[in-house]
């Protein structure tokens, strides 16, 4: 009996297990069918914009942008250290991410028929956003690598050692694709979702044809924005609240990359703050910025009487106190004060007020150039490691700044562009230009206006590397304030707002943040991804690599 | 259960299930820190949060195997047929709140409802065996054995899934010949060994390589609300088939002189079919696959020698093992990996990839206006920077002119182990070694002053103006620029290392004082862990630390002990 049940046994197990090695994953559907219905499609199109979250330490990548630049700057490395060589990691992450979302709205956009019983409207709004993501991606890669390989549906392995494409025939695409994205976006601009509406779509390509010098195509579409002024598009009247938490859903904002405080959410309040409101001040304003800012008079500070070497601070634009946390003033509840000798500040947090050891003239986490980021930090946000504030892909004010300079630039000097820059002076509190300037004096004007309002949200390095003066600003020593005084005179301030201490008597003083450097006949490129080019051999290196 | 229809003949067939379900809680508290004035500085973390986890482990086994084994006269024949089926599966949810009022109350409910938060996941995979083995003796001379084993798994694809794994191996036990008999005093027991074998492995992070699937995991905000995305993150490789090894062995075990064992090995081994993730151009926007790419051999031998005496008072014993192994990357498809440790055709595994340093720069080394004369380095650049060497020769130091410049495949690891005993007192030592290893260290051990940190005695020794010594350990400080922070072999230091990693002294006092209190055994001890180490790496670090890593982690540690042991 125990023999027939032995060899009942075996047969069984036998028979049974072979099939069970027919295993597939249980959590996730088959790339085959998907996406099938309108809420997969939904989820794709989330899936496309994921990527955009990727951020640098404590920053997402747009508010990190700006310490590349010659008005901000990292403590732990200087902006060529950071992309200047192909094995650097920024150059692998903006590359990766970008293509990233690039592959995700191909394999959207090639896929649309095998969706089922999704609305017509909401199927063509899906289309349109992931053409508008899909743009915007390569408009970043252009901008930082010139040519680059335009991969417009999903590629299988054998298709993906593909060669670079000409940096205007990328950009004929990405205008194209913007304007077939705008037709069916939604008109709502709704800045606190992740609805792209038509403005966005607009905006991004009056910034795309300006870097690009397609002057009319810049005019057009930044027109159709302001033709919504009231309706999508607003200036706000409280400039300090755009770039904060009150600031989410200002009109003002025409696209914003989303976080929120429970789930994505970043930390640049940790790397923004003082030492004494917590935080590092790794990532600060320098000098350069600072003495940018215009007197009240509307003159710069070297030709300004109202400036005052002692009092640096007094009588200057609205928005340098606004974007910047200068010694002196009130700064999440402490007083901020930089100069070394300040061992004792006041604590505002407690009532009465006490004084309490400075940290900002002590601690190895005390700002090197003595200023610390008003912008993207928030005294309302309940902690320095999380933050919900959306960082700022394009808003109102830089689309009147991209038709001021698209018109200045195509010689139409006429009464829009003093509209349109008056308007962002007006609300700055700065008196307005007055007619009758000269096409340089305009150029000048733009320039600088575009340098103080857009400071600090990752525009400026786009900006000094297509006006080709990067090699200027980004060569040699940065410098923080003078660490016990401050400058004897005002720096003279050139055409672009650049400020030059070598007139500064007691110039020798000023702190040295990091020594910089930009090689004219290589870094107005970024290298192609080490890896990438040892990956793919139909790449070719940007020159001086 | 097993079952015995003759003889020689015998099956078994065992069940073996088993079902595990761990619950992890897990509460973080916030941590608040003050300053001398009672002012509140930090909260670390924002909030605190609770997760509550609880998984379901599977997995069963059953195997059934029938073994043969008779003698006929001097011959001894054995064989075995069986097979085993394997599965196991896992499945798992996890709940998670913040902002408890109460700390000390961590359930669940306690926590804020506003950002609660569930997850939930499961897998698995089966492995189904056939296996085979045949045994033959001779007069306990000859020794000879074959094995087959025929394997599929449900991590591959129904085309790839099975592997066929067959080894051999051959003893002759040359002791037992006559001619042997007039030296047996001295060669007491003597063993030669040939073995040849492949075997399979299955193992490769993911349960389901070969399908592919789209992911849930990627996220965005809306309104401030977490909205759920998915998306395709991985390519996968339907054509993923098992990892196979070959190893030949030869080697002998002898016993000299009654107190002398030596064993000795030789091996060669090639594993075939590595699965490697390979870079595939990140213009895809997908993670590669893994590929059954990868050739690698390791040709190695092991070397054991002991002598022990215990037929005196003063009983002691010495072993002594060396052994060192080869490591070569013979082929993964032509990909160059960039890393710092990189696996590259005709080197290690793990190799450091890294510039070709040659000392530090001095003024002779610039123009009159300060231009320097060779290849173009890294950012700005001085006096006592260290300089590359322009492997390329293209005037200009970048990536290709990397190269593999040392291994951290440790070679010729050695111990030796001391065991004596005289009269209760007993002494033990165990030291322990590396002959031939590259350590390289990064971040805070190499870079003074970095992320605002401080800087280590060790890195006083520098270049300076007032003492421009072009052999100094460090280069000029240069903070926050490029040059000097370069991965090169300037930064790579031997790690090779002998470490006393235990020492024992310890008095067993004698049975008779002991009876009358009802006692069996009292003994006293003192040890000690890792006394000493002997080293030429960076000062003050674990020569053992991995390779490229800032060796920011709970080092090993010295210990003592003293110990009294107590048996009734």
């Amino acid at each position: 009996m125990k023999k027939i049940y032995f060899s009942l046994l075996i047969i069984a197990c036998f028979y049974s297990c072979s099939k069970d090695l027919e295993k597939y994953p249980l959590d996730a559907p088959s790339t085959a069918t998907f996406p099938k219905t309108e809420s997969e499609m939904k989820a794709a199109l989330i899936g496309c914009f994921a990527p955009l979250n990727f951020r640098f330490q404590e920053n997402p990548y747009i508010i990190w942008m700006d310490m590349y630049s010659d008005i901000a700057a990292n403590r732990d490395n200087t902006p060529n250290s950071l992309w200047g060589m192909p094995t650097a990691g920024n150059v692998n992450n903006f590359w990766n991410s970008f293509y990233t979302v690039i592959s995700r709205c191909n394999f959207l956009l090639d896929n649309f028929g095998r969706i089922e019983g999704a609305s017509q409207k909401t199927v063509l709004e899906t289309e349109a956003t992931a053409r508008f993501l899909r743009a915007y991606s390569y408009s970043v890669l252009t901008q930082l690598f010139g040519d680059v390989p335009l991969v417009t549906k999903t590629l299988s392995l054998s298709e993906a050692y593909v060669s670079r494409d000409s940096k205007s025939k990328v950009v004929d695409f990405i205008l194209e694709e913007l304007d077939k994205a705008a037709e069916n976006l939604p008109d709502n601009n709704q800045p606190n979702t992740m609805v792209v509406a038509k403005v966005a779509a607009w905006g991004l390509a009056s910034r795309v044809a300006l870097y690009n010098e397609r002057w009319s195509k810049a005019i057009e579409a930044a027109n159709k924005v302001i033709s919504t002024e009231g309706k999508q598009v607003l200036l706000n009247n409280n400039y300090e609240a755009i770039t904060q938490r009150a600031g989410k859903t200002s009109k003002e904002v025409i696209w914003a990359i989303q976080f929120n405080y429970n789930d994505i959410f970043h930390e640049t309040p940790l790397s923004f703050r003082s030492r004494m409101a917590g935080g590092f001040s790794n990532r600060i304003p320098v000098q350069a910025l600072i003495d940018s800012y215009e007197c009240i008079d509307g003159l710069p500070i070297d030709k300004s009487p109202l400036y005052n070497p002692q009092k640096p601070f007094e009588n200057r634009d609205p928005r340098l106190g606004k974007s910047i946390a200068l010694p002196g003033s009130i700064y999440y509840g402490y007083q901020f004060e930089t100069n070394k000798d300040s061992l004792q500040c006041w604590n505002y947090n407690v009532n009465p007020p006490i004084r309490v050891p400075n940290l900002d003239a002590t601690h190895n986490f005390a700002s090197f150039s003595g200023y610390c980021w008003r912008k993207y930090a928030d005294p309302t946000e309940q902690h320095a490691s999380r933050s919900d504030i959306n960082p700022i892909v394009i808003r109102y004010a830089e689309i009147l700044l991209n038709y001021a300079e698209a018109k200045i630039e195509s010689d139409q000097l006429d009464n829009e562009i003093y509209n349109a820059i008056n308007k962002i002076r007006l609300r700055a509190g700065i008196p307005i230009i007055s007619a009758g300037k000269t096409k340089q004096q305009l150029r000048s004007i733009v320039r600088k206006e575009r340098k103080i309002e857009l400071a600090g949200e990752g525009l400026r390095y786009f900006d000094i590397i297509r006006w080709k003066i990067a090699e200027k600003l980004l060569e040699g020593p940065c410098y923080g304030r003078i660490p016990r005084g401050y400058l004897s005179s005002a720096p003279s301030i050139d055409e672009n707002g650049t400020p030059d201490y070598s007139l500064v008597s007691n110039n020798s003083q000023m702190r040295i943040i990091q020594t910089r450097t930009f090689v004219a006949g290589a870094n107005y490129l970024w290298p192609i991804p080490d890896i990438e080019m040892q990956t793919n051999k139909n790449l070719k290196q940007n020159p001086g690599y | 259960m097993s079952y015995k229809p003759f003889d020689f003949l015998t099956g078994k067939l065992s069940y073996a299930p088993s079902y595990s379900q761990p619950n992890v809680t897990s509460f973080v508290k916030v941590i608040k820190t003050y300053d001398v004035n009672g002012g509140l500085r930090f909260t670390l973390p924002a909030v605190n949060t609770m997760d509550q986890s609880t998984a379901i482990d599977k997995s069963n086994q059953l195997e059934g195997t029938l073994t043969f084994l008779k003698n006929y006269s001097k011959h001894q024949i054995g064989a075995l047929a069986g097979y085993q089926y394997l599965s196991s599966s896992n499945s798992g949810f996890s709940a998670f709140r913040d902002g408890f009022l109460f700390e000390d109350y961590p359930i669940l409910s306690g926590g804020s409802s506003s950002n609660m938060k569930n997850n939930g996941y499961a897998s698995e995979w089966t492995l189904l065996s056939y296996f085979g083995r045949v045994n033959y003796s001779f007069d306990q001379k000859y020794l000879f054995e074959a094995n087959l084993r025929h394997d599929g798994s449900s991590r591959f694809a129904k085309e790839n899934r099975w592997g066929t794994f067959p080894s051999f191996s051959a003893g002759w036990r040359i002791s037992q010949e006559k001619f042997m008999a007039d030296i047996k005093e001295a060669v007491n027991e003597l063993k030669l060994r040939i073995s040849w074998g492949r075997l399979g492995n299955q193992e490769i992070g993911s349960n389901y390589p070969f399908a592919p699937t789209v992911s849930l995991s990627p996220k965005y905000i809306s309104n401030d609300l977490i909205q759920n995305g998915a998306a395709i993150l991985n390519m996968a490789n339907t054509d993923i088939s098992w990892e196979t090894t070959e190893m030949s062995d030869i080697g002998f075990d002898a016993k000299l002189f009654r107190h002398i064992n030596l064993v000795f090995d030789y091996y060669y081994k090639k594993t075939h079919g590595i699965l490697l993730e390979l870079s595939i151009p990140k213009t895809m926007g997908v993670f590669a696959p893994f590929q059954n790419a990868g050739i690698v051999e390791n040709k190695g031998w092991d070397l054991q020698i002991g002598y022990n005496d215990v037929d005196h008072p003063f009983k002691y014993g010495i072993n002594f093992t060396l052994s060192d192994v080869k490591n070569k990357v013979l082929d993964i498809k032509g990909i160059q990996q960039t890393g710092t440790l990189v696996a590259r055709e005709g080197h290690p595994l793990n190799s450091l990839y890294l510039f070709k340093s040659s000392g530090l720069l001095s003024t002779n080394d610039f123009n009159q206006d300060g231009t320097y004369k060779y290849a173009k380095q890294f950012g700005k650049i001085a006096p006592g920077d260290i300089r590359y060497a322009d492997i390329k020769e293209d005037g200009i130091i970048n990536g290709d002119d990397r190269e593999v410049l040392g291994s951290t495949i440790p070679r010729f690891t050695y111990s030796l182990s001391l065991n004596t005993e005289y009269r209760g007192f007993d002494f033990s030592a165990f030291l322990q070694g590396v002959g031939k290893r590259d350590g390289y260290l990064v971040g805070n051990a190499i870079q003074p002053f970095l992320f605002s940190g401080t800087a280590y005695e060790y890195q006083k020794n520098r270049w300076t103006k007032d003492n421009p010594d072009p052999n100094s350990v460090f280069p000029r400080l240069a903070f926050g620029e490029t040059n000097n922070t370069q991965l090169s072999d300037f930064w790579m230091k031997s790690a090779a290392y002998l470490r006393i990693k235990n020492i024992q002294l310890g008095y067993t006092t004698p049975h008779k004082l002991l009876k009358s209190i009802g006692v069996s055994e009292l003994r006293f001890f003192v040890s000690g862990e890792n006394l000493f180490s002997f080293d030429k790496f960076w000062k003050g670090w674990d020569p053992e630390i991995d390779a490229v890593s800032n060796g920011a982690y709970y080092p090993q540690v010295k210990t003592f002990n003293f110990g009294i042991n107590l048996k009734f």
